[in-house]
């Protein structure tokens, strides 16, 4: 008897949760799919596509204390998962997915497509750290170029008949 | 239908460009530019769609061809093309390659004025979908709840400001979206870009926005300006299953669809309003099509993540439909959905629903983020059952009248089109 494909699906405060549930359940229609869901989510939505739920998440919007994490970590460990699903390709989830402990781990992004997290906690730190020197350096060069240049008069007053709190907004 | 052709007998050639067109869509402007596409070759105009894919960036360029009713170009950029120059020039390279007689230049942010540049010897139109033109830091124009009042064609220093504090964030973390991407792309920070927004309009033949707001917004370029709405399909098409609501049967239903979670959208303000009715009456429900299953409350609840079919199947079920929108709406398709399917709406009268919708014959407008004026309105729905049917008969005829999509095509796009070509 072969055993059945076992999906982790992590929650995520986002647009397609629901979407992505729906469209698992219509991918893998024999796998045992687990949602890792906050304390109050309506799980009767999930039980209607036969998916379990694990309410360990804190709510939307309230903070995650260490020990939260870990019994997370732990609950997603424990599922032993061929496939773990995040909704996002943050580094967080990346970091998650590394040590969820699944054979596969796959993005489902907002647009419907699928990738797959790739990148290695460590790589994962490089790309983060390269990413915010190079976007703090950006940041200060057009930081200075905003705050010490103006636009040229004569391309404004081109305009007339203007609107604007000079004027009448629309 | 007879085809659209130049004096020489051969048919009008159209290249659309899109830098952010997705199919399956993305958003209201794919489906926009969809149907147009889909309605100008049907009307006998031999056009094509280019569409830039960004590699490594999400809900830009990502198109099932296959599924697409015409000809479509995905043009690779590769990451280290990721420059304004060279992104620009493959673009207007696969538009040459195709000598179009016109250029539709469609969705599109920071990047569209520097292509509208490279394009000018074609007779160029230019489609805007919100206030992109207007407003440097987002397409909405909308700052703390309000709609802002400045416009970075009139006070580019302001709006470049604003623009740089809001992307802040986007551009330390070196994550993008495509606003920032394209901000970044086209230098838009930087004094000369104001200078080429300026000249990109001058070169545009036409500026085609949706809602007359809109158009008074440009008052240096009202002859080229022209005010296109957008559109439904012609029919009903039959809907889906109605979906899972734990709604009592004997409520009524208020029923907000669209991107709710959206603040712009004005939910706080229908549910500050649903408080006040309570107070009142017991006899509603309000159901918005949020996406988080989690938003509910007494009087109040989401659907979760709709199809477009399951919306339609909740229309039906709907006893009116209310757009509270905070920002200037550009159109309000969902209000013309509504009416579609004979729900009358109760709108904030701002932006294009003012022109969609009728007060007092295919609803009623309320004054924008007035909770009292929106009490007024629902309160006045909910006690009439007969005013309710009336508003919904009328909205259908207004929609089949002005805005099913053949109708679009045919008394506004193919007109334009044909005053352009040579």
């Amino acid at each position: 008897m072969t055993q059945r494909t076992r999906i982790g699906l992590f929650y995520s405060y986002g647009p397609h949760f629901i979407k992505t549930v729906r469209s698992l359940r219509e991918t893998h229609p024999q796998a045992d799919i687990t949602a890792f869901v906050p304390e109050h989510f309506p799980v009767e939505l999930l039980s209607g596509l036969n998916i379990s739920s694990q309410p360990l998440l804190p709510d939307t919007g309230r903070g995650r204390a260490i020990k939260k994490v870990v019994t997370i970590i732990r609950a997603i460990r424990k599922e032993h998962l061929d496939i773990f699903v995040v909704l996002f390709n943050s580094p967080r989830l990346q970091l998650l997915s590394t040590i969820s402990g699944a054979k596969e781990r796959r993005c489902r992004l907002v647009d419907g497509r699928e990738l797959p997290v790739r990148l290695t906690l460590l790589s994962g730190i490089y790309h983060t750290a390269v990413n915010t020197v190079v976007g703090h350096w950006r940041y200060a060069r057009i930081w200075i170029h905003v705050r010490c240049t103006r636009v040229h008069a004569r391309t404004t007053e081109r305009r007339s008949n203007t609107t604007g709190p000079d004027n009448e907004p629309y | 239908m007879r085809d659209k052709q130049k004096q020489n007998g051969m048919p009008i050639r159209l290249a659309c460009v899109d830098l952010l067109f997705c199919w399956p869509p993305q958003g209201g402007a794919d489906v926009d530019v969809f149907h147009v596409l889909e309605g100008l070759r049907r009307s006998g105009i031999d056009l094509k769609l280019f569409v830039p894919h960004f590699e490594g960036v999400t809900g830009r360029g990502v198109v099932d061809i296959s599924v697409l009713p015409f000809s479509c170009s995905v043009i690779p950029i590769v990451q280290r093309e990721y420059q304004a120059d060279k992104i620009i020039g493959k673009i207007c390279g696969a538009v040459d390659a195709w000598k179009p007689d016109i250029v539709f230049l469609a969705h599109g942010y920071g990047l569209k004025p520097l292509l509208a540049l490279a394009l000018r010897k074609y007779p160029l139109i230019s489609r805007y979908y919100a206030h992109e033109l207007l407003c440097a830091r987002d397409a909405y124009r909308f700052k703390d709840g309000e709609p802002c009042p400045y416009n970075y064609l009139d006070h580019p220093d302001h709006c470049r400001r604003c623009a740089f504090t809001t992307l802040a964030p986007e551009i330390k973390s070196g994550r993008w979206h495509a606003w920032s991407q394209e901000y970044l792309l086209a230098n838009a920070y930087d004094t000369r870009y104001h200078c080429a927004v300026l000249e990109a309009l001058d070169v545009m033949s036409a500026i085609v926005v949706y809602n007359t707001a809109l158009k008074e917004a440009l008052p240096s370029y009202k002859d080229k300006v022209r005010v296109i709405p957008g559109g439904v399909s012609p029919v009903a098409e039959s809907s889906g299953p109605l979906p899972q609501i734990s709604v009592d049967s004997d409520k009524k239903l208020l029923f907000m669809p669209g991107r709710v979670e959206d603040p712009a959208k004005g939910l706080s303000l229908l549910i500050e309003a649903g408080a006040r009715l309570l107070a009142r009456r017991n006899d509603f429900h309000i159901l918005a099509t949020h996406f988080d299953p989690m938003w509910r409350g007494p009087f109040f609840s989401s659907t979760g993540w709709l199809s477009h079919d399951q919306v339609r199947a909740l229309y039906e079920r709907a006893d009116i439909c209310v757009v509270p929108s905070l920002w200037q709406e550009p159109f309000g398709l969902v209000a013309v959905e509504a009416m579609m399917a004979g729900v009358p709406v109760c709108a904030a009268d701002c932006g294009g629903l003012h022109d969609i919708v009728l007060h007092g014959e295919t609803g009623l407008l309320f004054s924008r983020s007035d909770v009292d004026s929106l009490v007024y309105c629902l309160n006045r729905l909910l006690d009439d059952d007969a005013l309710r049917r009336g508003m919904g008969t009328s909205g259908r005829q207004r929609v089949l009248s002005h805005y099913i999509w053949d109708t679009v095509i045919d008394s506004h796009y193919l007109p334009l089109i044909e005053s352009l070509v040579p």
